[in-house]
């Protein structure tokens, strides 16, 4: 095996653990992790089979197959990206509404308190005498 | 009859005393909230002492949030009209009067004061007047109905359509033109009525600078072009 696959496969196999140690540790969703996983694995497979991309590239009609490589990356970095846009704009979203009913429940709290304050005072000073 | 008047305010402690006051002298018989949209000044302890309703937001969030903080407040508590009045002075509540008694009178979901129907004393910016008279237009063009100031941020809204836009979950970062041929499409009944409208007393106007106009028209243009879409899809 070629010096450089051994170090592709190296690279591929500490992303992976470092993406599963992350979802061990919480930090990152199981269901978000899936992708980068799959990534990994893609990776591991061209790492031990890196003749695969010649026939894809034979397959679609590219001339030189490493283009295809760096394509078909920057097509899944676009679609990754799309993809967190489309959940920080939801985030987003959900964090508006949550700052709103808790500005509106507090609001009330504080109202409720206030009058129960004033019913309080005023059954202190009817008990005083 | 419930009316509630809204008030978003970001750091508008210097007006909202003369302002709440003016409403209370002027316009009887309404309720008035104040959205505090995490003000850096006294905002919100000046709100408490006056005695009117307040709801702060935990960080700034912007105007058209702070208004939809108000129409779900609105909504909680059952109102049958809102009015959307500016903290910092320049809307007067006797204006804001007849706009609700026009709202009364002609059944109408929204009812817009306008600085630009008849010569009422306001003036606009060289640019600014291009801006209005851009989207005025495109209103016309697009919903077939004149509105002179599409603009203004005085306005009546009915139960129905605040309730809307208390719901809706990606209520616009500018609510102006692009709502209001959405509204019009979808068969509300607008009017508009021409008000006199004061200068700013304190504070600064959100429209300033430069760059931020700019995205506004972009903004604007691009969001009444997912209105179109929107509706076409039905």
């Amino acid at each position: 095996m070629p010096k450089v696959n051994i170090f592709f496969l190296v690279l591929a196999v500490l992303f992976l653990v470092m993406v599963i140690q992350k979802t061990i540790k919480r930090k990152l969703l199981e269901r978000d992790s899936l992708l980068w996983i799959l990534l990994g694995l893609v990776v591991i497979v061209l790492g031990i089979w890196p003749d695969l991309i010649m026939i894809l590239a034979n397959l679609i009609g590219v001339e030189y197959a490493p283009s295809l490589l760096f394509l078909l990356s920057t097509i899944v970095m676009l679609y990754l990206l799309l993809r967190q846009s489309l959940q920080i704009s939801q985030l987003k979203s959900q964090v508006r509404e949550l700052a709103q009913r808790q500005g509106i429940s507090s609001s009330k709290i504080q109202r409720l308190q206030a009058e129960d304050g004033l019913y309080d005072s005023k059954r202190k000073i009817s008990e005083e005498p | 009859m419930g009316v509630l008047v809204i008030i978003p305010a970001y750091n508008e402690a210097e007006n909202l005393g003369k302002v709440v006051q003016d409403l209370r002298d002027n316009l009887l018989g309404v309720d008035i909230l104040v959205v505090n949209d995490c003000s850096q000044d006294a905002t919100e302890q000046v709100a408490l002492t006056l005695g009117v309703q307040c709801v702060s937001h935990p960080f700034n969030m912007g105007y058209a949030a702070a208004l939809q903080t108000g129409f779900k407040f609105a909504a909680e508590c059952d109102y049958d009209y809102i009015i959307q009045f500016d903290g910092d002075g320049q809307h007067l509540a006797s204006e804001a009067g007849r706009l609700l008694a026009v709202a009364l009178e002609k059944h109408a979901d929204v009812v817009i004061g306008s600085r630009f129907m008849a010569d009422t004393g306001y003036r606009n910016s060289f640019f600014r007047s291009i801006g209005t008279r851009f989207f005025s237009a495109l209103v016309k063009w697009l919903g077939h109905q004149k509105i002179y100031d599409p603009t203004s941020g005085l306005v009546v809204l009915s139960r129905e359509y605040y309730n809307l836009f208390a719901r809706m979950n990606n209520y616009p970062e500018y609510p102006d033109a692009n709502l209001l041929i959405e509204l019009i499409r979808a068969g509300a009944n607008v009017q508009e009525i021409p008000v006199t409208m004061k200068l700013r007393t304190a504070g600064q106007s959100m429209h300033s600078g430069i760059a931020k106009p700019i995205i506004y028209m972009v903004l604007m243009c691009y969001s009444i072009l997912i209105v179109l879409l929107r509706r076409s899809k039905r």
